[in-house]
Parts: C-alpha cells; structure tokens; sequence
C-alpha cells in the first residue's frame, strides 16, 4: 500500500513530466514552422527578384480583384502603379471584352490556371491595348485560394499587324474575284485556286475545280502548242506566253479564250505555280468589254479640256480595249474644208506619239470626207466593194467611220479600219456612236467651263481696276485739294496785304467788300476739306478697329466744338464701348451734333445723345429742338453737297460723310423731324 | 535768345515766300532767310556748305524735287541730316505726314487759310527756335 501522499506526489510528478514534454514538443514545432515561415519568406524574396526581372508583366491579385503586387513592366504597360494607387483589374476590361473575361475567371477558379486569355484593357491613358495572360491560382495551407498570379503580354502590335495582314488579305481577294478576267492558279497544271470569273465561266464551283488537270477543261485543238510553250517555261526558256484555247463549260457549251500563262518559280528557278489569266472573248463577253472601254473613256476624260486631248485619249483606249487594228481621229478644218489626222493608234502612230505621214483628207473624198459631209455614221463590212475608199498606209478590208457633232456641226470623225473583211459589228458602231456623243458633251462642257473661267478673271480685272481707281480717286482728291487750297491762302495774304498798305484809302464799304470775299474763301476752303474727308473715308478694307467708349468720343466732341451757353447737351450714362475705328466714329458723332448747335433757333436749345442696345446692332439718336427739316428732303440730304442752307457754312458734306461712315459699319441711318419742332437722327452701328 | 538764325524757305510759290518774309519783318525779326524753290535747288544751296541754315522750313507739293524725295536726300547727307527740317504745307494728308517723320522731321505745320492765323503761327515755331539752342555744323 502506498502513502497517499506519495501517490499523489508521483502523479504531480508525472503531470509535470508531460507537460515538460508537450512544452518540449510544441517548442520544437514552433520553431519548425518558424523555420517554414522563413523560408517561405526567403522565397518570397526570391520571387520577387525573379518577377522584378521578368520582361513580361507580373501581377499578383486577390480574389476581389484587387492588384497586390506588380513589376516594373506591369506598371509600364498598364500605367498604373500600386504604389501609388490602387488597381482592381475589373475596372480596366475593355466594355466588350467583360463577359469573356468573367467566363476565363471562372474557368480560372474551377481549373486553378488559365492559359492564353487575349482580350482588352484600357490602360491609365485610356489606350485600348490587346494583352495576352496566363493565370493560375495561389492557394494558403488549408488548400483556400487567397491569390492570382499572372504573366500579361503586350500583343497589340501582334493584334494590328495580324489585322493588317487581314485587310491585305482582303484587298488582294477583292481584286482577284472582282477581276472580269479568269484567273487560275496551277501546280504541275492542275487547278489548286481559281477566281469567280473564272468558276462563272466554266460553271463550275471552286470545289469542282480543284486538282483538275487544265488539260481537261479545254478542247485539245492548242494542246500541242500549249505543251510547247510549256516545255520552253520548265526549260527556263520563257516566262510567259499568250494562247487561244476553247475552253469547255460544265453544260457542255464552249468559249473562245485567250488565255496568258506565267510562270512562278522558287528561290532555285524552279516553276512552283503557273498563272493563267483566261479571258473570254466571245461575242456576249465582247459586249460586255464595249461598256468597259466607254466607262474607261469617260474616265479618261475627265478634266481633258481640248479636243487633241481627248482625240488621243479615244485612239488608244479604243483601239486597246477593242483590240483593233488601228484608229484615227481627224479634225474638220472648216476654213480649209478638210479634215486633219490629230491622233491616232497603230501603224499610223511612231514611238515618239506622233502621227507619221500625216494626210489632210479634202471634204466628200474617201469615206471618212463623205462622213464629214453627211454628219451620217458608217459601217463598211468589206471595203473592196466600196468605191470611196481611200488607201492611207495600207489597204485594209473593212471600215467603221463616226461623226463628233457639237452644236449639229461635225467637227471631228473616229475612224478604224481592219485587215479582216466584217470585222467591225453593230455593237462596234453603237459603241463608237455613244464615244463621239461622249466627246460632244465633254467639248460643250469645256466651252462652257473657258467661258465661265474667261468671266471670273473678267470679273478679277474689273475688281482690280476698280480697286485702282479708287485709289487714284483718293490720291487724286489730295492733289486737287492741294493745289485748290494754296492759291486760296494766297489771295487771302494778297487782300490781307492790300488792306495793310492801302489802310488810310480804304472806307468802310471797301472793308466790308474784302470781308465778303474772305467769308467766300473760308466757304471754298471748308468745301476742299469736306471732300477731303469725304473721300479719305474710304472702304472697310483698310478699317481699323479698336474698342472706342462712345461716352468718351462725346467728351471729346465736346471739347472740340463750341457749343453755346444756350443750349443743353446731354447723353446718357449706360453708352457702350463699340468696336469701331474712333477717329471714323468721332466723325460721325461731330458731323451730326455741330449740324445740331448750326440749326437750333431756340432760346433754349437742347442735344439729347440716346442709345438703345439691339441683338446684332448699336442704335443711337441724336435728337435736337431746332428747325427741323421738311419731310420732302429727308432723302437729299445725305447726298453729298445738298445743303438746305444756302447762306451758312454748311457745305452739304457733313451728312454724306455721316452716311458713309455708318455704311462702312454695315448700318443705316434715318431721321424723324418736324418744322419748328426739331429733328432725331437715328443710326445703327452693326456690332 | 537767338536773334540772328538763319532759315532756308523751301517753296515754289512766289507768294508764299513773300508771304513768309513779311510775316517776319511785321513781327520785328532780324533773322536771315536763304530760298530755294524746290528740293533741288535747295539740295545744291546745303551742298555748297558756304552757309549752312539753322532750320530748314519746306513744302511738301514741289515742282521737280518734292518734299519728300528733298528730306530723303537730307537725311541721307551724313552733316546736313542734322539740321531740324520744318514741314509747311496746306496738305494734312495722314500719309504724307506718317513718311515725313518717318523721315525725322522736326515739325509739320498746315498753313491756315487766313494771314493772321498764319503770322500767329510762324511767330510760335520762330520763337520756339529763339529759345532753342541751336548748334552750327
């Protein structure tokens, strides 16, 4: 039996001991994951100095989207810095691009990692850029996503060029299918590519084409010389050559072809791909180039403006597209009564574009005289049987002869002959017939555009010549005033000294006569000046403008003129400051008030300036007590050297230069007056 | 006060040379008037150098050499330039006033219509030069 205490002791004892123990063994586990916490700090620091150095951007986010972490290149790309501001990846998705971004989220949650996700960002400039981004998750040790990492890519300029090459793409189908001509692309003469033309002319899809041999599209009648040429193309002989086959339609119908071959080698010189370009050039195909040849012509003309010009243009086009032989277009000397070769095509034409052996064909000779004279198109299916035919270079079988009418008059002929008897076809002549029409509306348009041209520059010159002539007028005003004005002050020295010397002989009749005559010279003086004014006013070209305080110009008014005791001069406080050139707005101003102090008969005289503000116009009044002006002379007034008042000072300019000065500011000007009442002068200044 | 300047009068017309010395023995001045009349026969007068004036008074409207072509040819002269030329002329033309000092000129005056506002006028610039003082090249 054990002492209690004893036992109680050792169970203490043993308590103690395992309490040691689990202190031991939790001390130890504490600094084991000590030791893992450091270690994963230490790779922590190890990571970031790899993603500091990476190229490629690196973003750290938690799961609300929130940038925890980025690079240097991450901040450059997106212009963001987190160091600076905070970043949520949700706010910079391109609009359209939210709900593939979503969808990759989610994907990125279910699968822990993400690959390749290309969309847009909007970066802190507000720049759309394409980025590429591979994700994965982050988890903690209960196994919790806590993060996402990813690597972002800028592939914008990927994005564009693959765009690029796209449109490029695009352009070169554009051609090629909308080509008129067949076109066929071969490996070892077996179809690999064809265009629309090309399947429409066969009838036969590009699926059906593919990998058929071009042997067995056509009839074998070219197939030796075809398998010549072809020879010579492998030999390296020739990269081209030109053949007519007759090509067989799915429907078992038939076209005549001329087809052109080239040849595409590789780097060693080796044939890779032959090209076929396949023209149709049966009688439906025929038509079809006519309205080519005229859509080119019309082209061509515009902007040619004389008749060589256009002639030339009609030669080479037409013989090009047409495939004839040759053309000419003549021109009708009408004085001379023949008819010019101006253009032409073929063995008529040297290098130089010059017309060799240049013939004058007189009026009714040959059929192309004859056309000249009856204005009628002709259509000569065999030349031989035709008695007008004339030999030019070379005696030709057929004949297709037009008319150029402007105004009924024929002034020009197109004219094309052929080796071949029926060459040309109706076709050809309704052809020719809408060309020469063509030309008739293109000559009268250009003498409708020369005349328009000659009565602008018309206009030009009368423009300038008035210009000049204004300024001569002025130039003019100065000199007469000039040479007016001096013998002037010199009859008035002459009285002044004749008084002087004369002073005891002279009475007071004769002092009174000299007076007279002075009073004349200051009335002649004053009218030199007023035209001068008026004439210096000149147009608004040559108008300054500054900002001038009405209130101001009054002041100024007031001090320049001598306005008598008797007579009120008021104005209000709210006038504007208008842009204007003062010393014309003065002018104005002084011409109207002196008329006013000149015309009042009031023992109480009164000046009222009023001024009332209107949307695109100043309106002033001057308003006065004085005579008033009769209603019959409210127009005569503003004529320059109309005056009312035969006796005074008053020279009759005063108002038309008023007049001028309020025209020059694109206003008017009227007046409301009763005799003995007074008068107002209303204006307008526009602003 | 200078009582003793001497003037050249540029004007080709007869009376308003007259005009201009009467002015000047009416007021009372002693002053010395060389003539010319026109810019060319002025230009020959400085050129000479025997006497040079103290201020030059001339029109503008002249026969043969105007005002000025005249004050052109002054100002171009490396001395006579600095001799204080006086416009007198009937024409207020802005331009012809904006070239003459543009040209340096050292007055413009526009002879009035009545004799008395001219004498008037003549005295003020005459006075003005007495009190100057004036510098002989």
């Amino acid at each position: 039996m054990k002492d209690p205490i004893q036992t109680l002791k050792l169970a203490l004892e043993n308590e103690k001991k395992a309490r040691e123990k689990a202190e031991s063994l939790l001390l130890h586990r504490t600094s084991e994951l000590l030791e893992v916490q450091e270690a994963l700090k230490k790779k922590t620091i190890e990571f970031d100095g790899v993603f500091q150095n990476i190229l490629d951007s690196f973003i750290l986010m938690d799961i609300m989207g929130n940038v925890i972490k980025m690079n240097d290149a991450a901040v450059k790309l997106f212009g963001y810095d987190i160091k600076k501001e905070e970043l949520n990846v949700l706010n910079i998705i391109y609009k359209d691009d939210f709900e593939y971004a979503m969808n990759s989220f989610a994907k990125l949650i279910e699968d822990g990692s993400f690959e390749n996700y290309e969309a847009r960002v909007y970066t802190k400039e507000k720049q759309v850029k394409w980025v590429q981004i591979n994700s994965s998750l982050i988890y903690n040790e209960e196994g919790r996503i806590i993060a996402a990492q990813g690597i972002v890519r800028d592939i914008t300029q990927a994005k564009e060029s693959t765009k690029i090459f796209d449109e490029q793409q695009e352009q070169l189908a554009a051609i090629v299918n909308n080509s008129l001509a067949g076109i066929v692309l071969a490996q070892d003469r077996k179809i690999i590519k064809t265009n629309k033309a090309f399947q429409e002319f066969t009838q036969y899809s590009e699926e059906e084409l593919f990998e058929v041999p071009l042997a067995k599209l056509s009839f074998p009648e070219a197939r030796e010389e075809s398998n010549m040429y072809y020879d010579q193309m492998v030999a390296g002989e020739i990269d081209r050559y030109d053949l007519r086959e007759t090509y067989k339609r799915k429907d078992g119908t038939f076209f005549l072809s001329k087809t052109n071959v080239t040849a595409i080698r590789n780097t060693s010189g080796n044939i890779k791909y032959q090209l076929a370009f396949v023209q149709d050039i049966t009688e439906k195909h025929k038509r079809r180039l006519m309205l080519n040849t005229l859509n080119n012509l019309t082209r061509s003309f515009i902007g040619k403006l004389n008749f060589h010009d256009i002639a030339w243009e009609i030669a080479n086009v037409i013989a090009r597209d047409l495939e004839f032989e040759d053309c000419v277009v003549y021109l009708v000397d009408k004085e001379n009564q023949v008819l010019e070769q101006i253009a032409g095509y073929g063995a008529k034409v040297n290098e130089q574009k010059e017309i060799v052996n240049k013939i004058f064909i007189p009026f009714g000779k040959g059929i192309v005289g004859h056309v000249a004279q009856t204005g009628k198109a002709e259509l000569i299916h065999d030349a031989c049987n035709d008695e007008r035919y004339v030999v030019d270079d070379k005696r030709r079988h057929s004949e297709i002869t037009v008319p150029i009418i402007v105004n009924g008059e024929v002034i020009g002929i197109i004219d094309s002959e052929n080796s071949v008897k029926n060459f040309f076809t109706k076709q050809h002549l309704r052809l020719l017939k809408n060309v020469a029409d063509l030309v008739s509306i293109q000559l009268t348009n250009a003498a409708n555009l020369e005349r328009t041209i000659a009565a602008e520059n018309q206009n030009k010159e009368l423009l300038e010549n008035l210009k000049r002539s204004n300024k001569e007028l002025q130039d003019f005003a100065h000199i007469v005033s000039h040479d007016l004005k001096s013998p002037l002050r010199s009859i008035n020295a002459l009285i002044s000294w004749f008084q002087e010397d004369y002073e005891e002989v002279l009475d007071a009749e004769a002092t009174e006569t000299f007076d007279k005559l002075n009073n004349k010279l200051e009335q002649m003086d004053a009218l030199i000046d007023g035209i001068l004014r008026y004439s210096s006013i000149a147009n608004n070209n040559s108008l300054p403008r500054q900002n001038v305080a009405i209130e101001e110009v009054l002041q100024e008014i007031e001090t320049i003129l001598y306005i008598p005791d008797h007579i009120a001069f008021v104005y209000p406080t709210n006038l504007p400051t208008i842009n204007a050139d003062k010393t014309r707005i003065k002018q104005l101003f002084q011409n109207l008030i002196s008329n006013a102090i000149n015309y009042i008969d009031k023992e109480n005289g009164k000046i009222e300036v009023r001024f009332e503000e209107q949307k695109d116009y100043w309106k002033f009044a001057v308003a006065d007590n004085g005579v008033g002006i009769a209603k019959s002379y409210h127009d005569k007034i503003f004529k320059i050297f109309q005056t009312l008042d035969k006796k005074g000072k008053s020279t009759g300019i005063g108002l038309s230069i008023v007049k001028k000065i309020i025209e020059l500011y694109n206003g008017e000007i009227y007046l409301e007056s009763e005799a003995q009442k007074g008068t107002t002068f209303f204006f307008t200044i526009k602003k | 006060m200078v009582e003793n300047l001497s003037f050249l009068f540029i004007e080709d017309d007869e009376i308003e040379v007259m005009k201009f010395k009467r002015s000047l023995k009416k007021l009372g001045f002693k002053h010395r008037i060389l003539e010319a009349k026109n810019g060319e026969e002025a230009l020959a007068v400085l050129k000479r150098k025997e006497e040079l004036p103290n201020v030059i008074l001339l029109d503008l409207n002249m026969p043969k050499m105007n005002g000025l072509e005249f004050l052109k040819e002054l100002k171009a002269d490396e001395h006579l330039r600095y001799i204080p030329a006086i416009i007198v002329t009937t024409s207020n033309n802005h331009k012809d006033m904006l070239e003459s000092y543009k040209l340096g000129i050292a007055g413009y005056i526009i002879k009035p219509l009545r004799y008395e506002d001219y004498i008037v006028k003549i005295q003020r610039v005459i006075d003005y030069w007495m009190v100057n003082e004036v510098i002989s090249l």
